[in-house]
């Protein structure tokens, strides 16, 4: 599962929300109606967040969210949304939370080559920036392949 | 540096040569043991071309990598070839003394020529000055490195003749020990041992000769100290190697664990010199070689009557060896990386709470030795999401600062593996690794992708390798 294969219906663009834990209960609807995951693997994803801190904050404005394998994830997937307005998850420097990323996995290592190709992008300013903006979800996709 | 840090080292040079290449002897000691079992052709002609060339020079091409990277591995494995060629015997000392010592001359030759090689003529030069110093080194070896162990093995024989005329048969395994673990053990099993045991044959229809050598006591001894009181990878593996040698009798399997941690030989003496008092003793003996020397075949070379008192002799063995080599075993696990020892201590001293200080922890940090660092664990916690991210960055940046022969994983705090060395984390998960881990190097991170800790981390690794270097 490659960047490629990421479609416009992956991606929710300006979701409107107040709170992290609202953020991701929204965000992760895509990977729920897709069949990808169980509705608790979205408590599950939240409660880490509550145990452990905001450590799915993986850059600034990013939040990569997730939870493990036997918390009801059914297939490997990976959907996207943007937040408007930005959120606050706690974690200091990294926030406001602009961007979640939503991944599920049903094993540790076939998503492999898909995070590397996004980390390179969410490394890169400019493209990250522009991922934020983004106005369209067919705009959003088309940054993420433009790698 | 003090000479008991200096011992560790070495010890744990040695260590870093024989362990990576565990699993070669192990494919190694099976296709013998069951090639002489079931007596097939196809497995008994790996035999000897395994152990002649195979393993040897894997030995020099660990010892060449640790000194000098690849580079090194593959001088040190070339200069090896020339003491293999120029005995009769199995040249593990010739590999660990060459491998790393040609990587070391290649280092110093590369750092000689640094910054005068024309762009454009690194990589032909290169290749080159390994062929043209491999090459040398590789006949060096042959006239001069291989006569020189020959002869050493010619002291040890020697050794052993003059103790069993003197009646002090016991005392062989002052020299018959140290042999067997340098691989000579055919040369006095086959050398001394067999044509006296042949003579006291014919006079006396048995011979206590034959079991000196294949007394398979000591080694299950050092075999067992490490099933118990090892750690990590020679503990797994001392399992199967116990089988392979008491049962199969390829000895030459449990000759790596002693390699690297060689005080371990002193158990052996301890150990197969009371076996042989036992024997004595009790007066048994075989009626012919055992070989291989497994407990089956000993038991079928036994004299009648003899069965009882050589397996209470060889169980006498066992132990002796066993409680002696349990200490030794356990020091070596805090020898592992040379400084844990140092870092345990402080730690010691600073009482429990320091365990929870991060201050303390840095200090812990800035005592770790990153030079030899290969693997780096990258946690969080569920393992597959921020930490997979984070580690596919880390290496990244780790090739890209010309570091390849480190690898980054990532795993679930949870499931950290027994032995780290590094473990980057983020720092709301940090209490939770130290809890799990410690006298490990701590790298907390807040941002996965562009962490500043990772050029950090880099630097520093880069630095130890250096200073290591020289």
């Amino acid at each position: 599962m490659l960047l490629d294969r990421i479609t416009a219906s992956d991606v929710l663009i300006q979701l409107k929300t107040d709170n992290w834990e609202d953020a991701i209960r929204k965000s992760s609807q895509t990977l729920l109606e897709k069949g990808s995951i169980e509705s608790r693997y979205i408590d599950a994803m939240i409660k880490v967040v509550h145990e452990n801190g905001p450590y799915i904050v993986i850059s600034k404005h990013i939040a990569l969210a997730h939870a493990r394998t036997e918390c009801g994830a059914l297939h490997t997937d990976i959907t996207f949304a943007t937040l408007d307005p930005a959120i606050h998850f706690n974690a200091g420097a990294l926030d406001p939370v602009k961007l979640i990323i939503t991944l599920s996995a049903t094993d540790a290592d076939t998503h492999l080559d898909l995070l590397g190709e996004l980390s390179d992008i969410l490394m890169d300013e400019e493209k990250s920036e522009a991922l934020f903006n983004a106005g369209s979800a067919e705009e959003f996709v088309q940054i993420l392949h433009s790698n | 540096m003090s000479v008991k840090v200096k011992i560790q080292n070495f010890g744990s040079k040695l260590s870093g040569m024989v362990i990576p290449n565990l699993g070669a002897f192990m494919a190694w000691g099976i296709l013998t043991a069951v090639g002489i079992a079931i007596d097939n052709e196809v497995l008994r002609s790996f035999i000897v071309p395994m152990l002649t060339y195979l393993l040897p020079l894997l030995i020099a091409f660990a010892g060449g990598n640790a000194v000098y990277g690849f580079r090194g591995g593959v001088i040190g494995a070339v200069a090896t070839i020339g003491v293999i060629i120029g005995s009769d015997i199995t040249m593990f000392i010739g590999a660990m003394i060459l491998g790393p010592s040609s990587a070391w001359l290649l280092k110093k030759f590369d750092k000689s020529i640094d910054g005068k090689i024309p762009t454009g003529f690194e990589l032909l030069i290169n290749n080159i000055s390994s062929g043209l110093i491999g090459g040398a080194l590789a006949v060096i070896g042959y006239l001069f490195v291989a006569p020189a162990i020959s002869s050493l093995t010619g002291v040890l024989a020697g050794g052993v003749d003059f103790l069993v005329t003197h009646k002090l048969l016991p005392l062989t395994a002052v020299f018959i020990e140290p042999a067997k673990v340098l691989f000579l053990n055919n040369a006095i099993g086959q050398g001394i041992l067999t044509p006296l045991g042949t003579t006291q044959l014919a006079q006396l229809g048995k011979s206590v000769m034959f079991l000196l050598e294949s007394n398979p006591g000591p080694g299950i001894g050092v075999l067992l100290a490490y099933m118990f009181f090892g750690k990590g990878n020679s503990k797994a593996t001392a399992y199967g190697a116990g089988v392979i040698h008491f049962f199969g009798g390829i000895h030459e399997i449990y000759f790596p664990f002693v390699l690297m941690n060689p005080p371990l030989v002193i158990a052996l003496i301890a150990g197969g010199a009371s076996g042989t008092l036992m024997f004595s003793i009790f007066k048994v003996g075989l009626i012919g070689v055992a070989s291989p020397g497994s407990i089956i075949s000993i038991m079928m070379m036994a004299a009648e009557g003899d069965r009882l008192k050589i397996i209470i002799s060889i169980l006498v063995s066992s132990i002796v060896t066993f409680l002696i080599a349990i200490p030794l075993v356990k020091r070596a696990k805090n020898s592992d990386s040379q400084l844990k020892d140092s870092v345990k201590e402080m730690e010691k001293m600073k009482g429990k709470e320091s365990r929870i200080s991060s201050v303390f922890e840095n200090q812990a940090n800035t005592n770790y030795n990153l030079a030899d660092v290969k693997l780096i664990a990258y946690a969080c916690d569920a393992g597959l999401g921020s930490s997979a991210m984070g580690a596919g960055v880390l290496q990244k940046k780790l090739r890209a600062a010309g570091i390849d022969d480190i690898k980054v994983f990532h795993v679930a705090v949870n499931n950290l593996p027994a032995e780290c060395q590094v473990i980057v984390s983020h720092e709301s998960l940090m209490a939770r690794v130290k809890e799990k881990q410690s006298g490990c190097y701590f790298v907390e991170i807040v941002d996965y992708l562009n962490a500043p800790e990772y050029e950090q981390l880099i630097k520093d690794i880069k630095e130890a390798r250096e200073k290591a270097a020289d």
